[in-house]
């Protein structure tokens, strides 16, 4: 990318092709907020048949999931800084959407397993059982999607003095997209679809939304070479 | 005219107050619910809500512990129509423990084990409603599809399984399931039934109904108004109306039923009343409280 002088205005052109490189962060940011919250909410769903819906069983899915985002940010910070590529980006979301579209096959058969191995054999509480059950099933999808934030905000930051700005935006947006991820959740999608095919669809709009990212991206910064 | 009215209804308004002064006995929160227990008259009831009208979990007379207040507890025994010599029963949700020390007492050979989330509520069942642990009866204190799961692993069985975990204004959607009515029917013994508390008048009532035939083979609705209470079947018997009562009249005599069973018999919902096709519910998809808040046509 080449650095803007400010003494003289950017060519047309270039101001437009940096703001559609914001919308096609801002649009990555809104999807991973979203696909963050809908795999929160169907988190406890998924845990519940094997360890009840006790607020424990709550706690460990949102604990889990913040602890994943802390994660998440700082690996995402430093790996922006080694490797600045919108690639990278979507080289973190693929495998996180792989990952939620497996989980349909997963949860079952690992909540049993850990429900017979700690809950039957081991006499353990169950609170346990679902701590144990939603690091292993979401602490690796959450974690690639806090990634995205701090990377995002690398990669729209032009100079310092509107980085807090551009920050700023990417945060609102990112967490507008988990308000709408978290209700449409639980209000809609819970009554019409059912979980392993929320799970599903969200991983294919995932892979598509980090796709779709990348190849906009290069067509923009194509665009932007004089 | 409104006025004459209105003086007319006075004295039954004011009636109507003495009948309902309660004296609060017990009041907390507890982990899951807001206990009250209160005291009418005779009555002591248990609620798990602060106020509205038909919040009622438990309700005893304490003058004449043996009474079954709530219409329901009777239609709870529509179970031993067809398990009249139970050794072992399973109830899912304590509750007062109307069920357990009533039924143990018609019953006295059988075992009953209950599986409660609440430790509160065992506590105040202890303390307000005559409930006790002992030999035949035993409380374990756990999430009911936790402790059907454990009790399965184990290799537990039983002759009767009672759930009675929904509270009115919210369903654990995780009892509501096809899974774990599975779970549920892997703990009967051959012959043995699953006695299901339900709500008839909203929506969730067909779908929980639907679930229970793909799991069942026969089911037998008793209670045509207030709570439903479904008697699954693992296998089939065909019996008749007439059937019903007869063992109704058999079982009041043998053990002296201070109730008519043969009541229950004969409120038998006589045809399916349900639709039959349509979604049912699974651990993928059970949307079971939107669906309690929606009333059937």
């Amino acid at each position: 990318m080449p650095p803007m002088e400010s003494h003289e205005p950017p060519p047309l052109r270039a101001v437009w092709a940096r703001r559609l490189c914001d919308l096609c962060l801002t649009c990555l940011v809104f999807t991973c907020g979203w696909v963050l919250m809908m795999l929160e909410m169907l988190g406890a769903r998924m845990l519940a048949p094997s360890f009840g819906t006790d607020i424990q069983v709550w706690g460990s899915v949102i604990g889990v999931f913040l602890l994943a985002l802390s994660l998440g940010y700082y690996l995402g910070g430093r790996l922006s800084t080694a490797f600045p590529k919108a690639v990278a980006l979507t080289g973190l979301l693929l495998p996180c959407a792989l990952w939620i579209g497996v989980l349909p096959w997963l949860h079952r058969p690992l909540n049993t397993w850990l429900f017979d191995f700690w809950v039957v054999h081991r006499d353990g509480g169950e609170q346990w059982g679902a701590l144990a059950a939603a690091i292993l099933l979401f602490l690796i999808p959450s974690v690639l999607l806090g990634t995205v934030s701090p990377f995002a905000i690398r990669l729209a930051a032009t100079d310092v003095g509107s980085v807090g700005e551009r920050a700023g935006l990417l945060y609102a947006v990112s967490t507008l997209g988990s308000f709408l991820g978290c209700m449409v959740t639980s209000f809609w999608l819970i009554v019409w679809l059912g979980v392993d095919r929320i799970l599903q669809l969200h991983a294919v709009l995932l892979a598509a939304a980090a796709v779709a990212f990348l190849a906009a991206w290069h067509a923009l910064k194509r665009g932007l070479q004089p | 005219m409104t006025k004459w009215a209105l003086a007319a209804c006075l004295p039954f308004c004011f009636a109507g107050c003495g009948l309902r002064s309660e004296e609060v006995l017990h009041e907390r929160e507890s982990r899951y619910h807001y206990i009250r227990v209160t005291q009418a008259g005779a009555e002591r009831t248990l609620a798990f809500r602060r106020a509205g009208s038909d919040c009622r979990e438990s309700v005893i007379d304490t003058k004449d512990p043996l009474r079954l207040v709530l219409p329901y507890t009777e239609r709870m025994f529509a179970g031993f129509l067809f398990v009249p010599e139970p050794r072992d029963i399973l109830m899912v949700g304590l509750g007062g423990g109307v069920c357990p020390r009533v039924m143990t007492h018609y019953f006295p050979e059988a075992r009953c084990d209950v599986i409660e989330l609440d430790p509160a509520v065992l506590d105040i069942a202890k303390e307000y409603f005559g409930f006790e642990e002992g030999p035949r009866i035993h409380v374990t204190i756990r999430d009911g599809r936790v402790g059907v799961k454990v009790l399965g692993r184990k290799g537990a069985r039983y002759d009767l399984i009672l759930l009675d975990a929904f509270r009115a204004g919210y369903i654990p959607y995780h009892l509501t399931t096809r899974e774990f009515l599975e779970e549920c029917r892997q703990l009967l013994r051959p012959g043995g039934v699953l006695v299901s508390n339900l709500w008839p008048s909203l929506m969730l009532y067909e779908y929980e109904r639907r679930t229970m035939a793909t799991v069942f083979e026969e089911q037998y609705a008793f209670g045509r108004w207030g709570n439903t209470i479904v008697v699954c079947l693992q296998e089939r018997r065909g019996l008749t109306p007439e059937d019903l009562l007869a063992r109704a009249d058999e079982i009041t005599l043998r053990r002296n039923l201070r109730f008519r069973l043969v009541d229950v018999a004969a409120d038998l919902v006589p045809n399916q009343d349900y639709e039959p096709g349509g979604d049912i519910l699974t651990d993928d998809f059970a949307p079971a409280n939107v669906l309690n808040s929606i009333p059937r046509e």
